[in-house]
């Protein structure tokens, strides 16, 4: 066996445990925050997890394609409407995540027993939700993201 | 013998510095006319001075229930530590509660418009967005498209959702995340009140 075939069996080897383990950290940080028992408990829809599980495992495979490859789909004017429901789809899902992730939902408890709020709760969601709204689109307009 | 069975929940709220068993929480027993009387049992409560939270053993009860009906088998089925808290009286203006919540608003919103643009650098989103914008399009994004706006709208929504914010309407019964997290956080305020109790008059830990 020669050298050059050496290199590729052992880039081989770790390219495949390298996704090996990060499939599995990603599951695991999906699973584990517990947006998709979620939006499963809120959809009422737990007999189909076996569906939502090969969902997952679509879009993972997917995402890593599109990433990794960089195909140039070229879609033109069509493409627009894709990425409307790419973006819509997955502003919904990082609205649920960022909540599981920054743990956000422990300071409530403590704001409101602390301040004894007792009055329009519902509107501090709102609000939350409003500004995470404006943070975005603000950072997007004006440009501050590094690129 | 006449056996005493009580329920007594883990916090309790009274409204005057005195009060009697009824108050904190069930009793049942085979001899209505003894259960009548244990109910109206004064409980000895020489703690407590003004409104706050004081830790009661449930073992003060069974002390002050067998000295005054001696001969009678107590049976506890609730806590064997509990809060009884003494309210305050007076009830702050509406204003002044909807100013706080409002107050919690303001932080809320520009506390969320901070963090999300802090994920959004963290993660490295305008760089994802680009490059995805020019895969579907074959054209170079200028930074601000349908797939940033989508997916600010999308957060927003995201959150609702996760909140279960539209539960209400539909009359769903599962409680909301926020109301399962202050269930849990007032559980975990219980149990270490009781907890720290029981350090500082050195019964146990």
């Amino acid at each position: 066996m020669d050298e050059w075939m050496m290199g590729r069996i052992l880039c081989g080897i770790i390219g495949f445990s390298g996704g090996f383990l990060v499939a599995g950290g990603v599951v695991a940080l999906i699973v584990g925050l517990g947006i998709v028992t979620r939006f499963i408990g809120i959809s009422h829809t737990a007999k189909k997890v076996c569906l939502y599980e090969n969902a997952v495992l679509a879009g993972g495979v997917l995402g890593n394609l599109v990433t990794v490859y960089r195909p140039e789909l070229g879609f033109g004017r069509y493409g627009l409407i894709a990425l409307l429901l790419i973006g819509s789809f997955c502003g919904i899902f990082v609205g649920g995540w960022i909540l599981a992730l920054a743990e956000l939902i422990h300071v409530f408890p403590v704001f409101i027993r602390r301040l004894e709020l007792t009055k329009g709760l519902s509107w501090i969601v709102i609000f939350l939700a409003a500004g995470k709204i404006t943070g975005s689109l603000l950072q997007f307009y004006m440009k501050w993201g590094k690129s | 013998m006449n056996t005493v069975y009580l329920k007594i929940d883990k916090n309790v709220k009274v409204v005057k510095r005195s009060f009697c068993l009824k108050e904190l929480g069930e009793v049942k027993c085979e001899d209505k006319a003894l259960e009548a009387k244990v109910k109206l049992l004064k409980i000895p409560a020489p703690g407590i001075q003004g409104p706050g939270r004081y830790i009661f053993s449930i073992m003060d009860i069974i002390d002050a229930i067998s000295k005054e009906f001696p001969g009678t088998e107590v049976n506890n089925l609730g806590e064997a530590d509990f809060i009884v808290t003494l309210e305050r009286k007076n009830t702050p203006s509406p204003l002044w509660q909807w100013g706080k919540t409002g107050f919690v608003c303001v932080l809320c919103f520009f506390g969320a418009a901070f963090s999300i643009m802090s994920f959004n650098n963290d993660i490295g989103i305008t760089q994802l967005f680009g490059q995805l914008y020019q895969e579907f399009t074959g054209e170079a994004s200028d930074g601000f498209t349908v797939l940033e706006i989508a997916y600010s709208v999308g957060v927003g929504l995201g959150i609702l959702i996760f909140f279960n914010h539209f539960a209400k309407m539909r009359g769903s019964t599962d409680p909301t995340p926020l109301e399962t997290e202050m269930r849990k956080y007032e559980d975990d305020i219980d149990k270490t009140l009781i907890e720290a109790r029981d350090r500082k008059s050195g019964s146990s830990h």
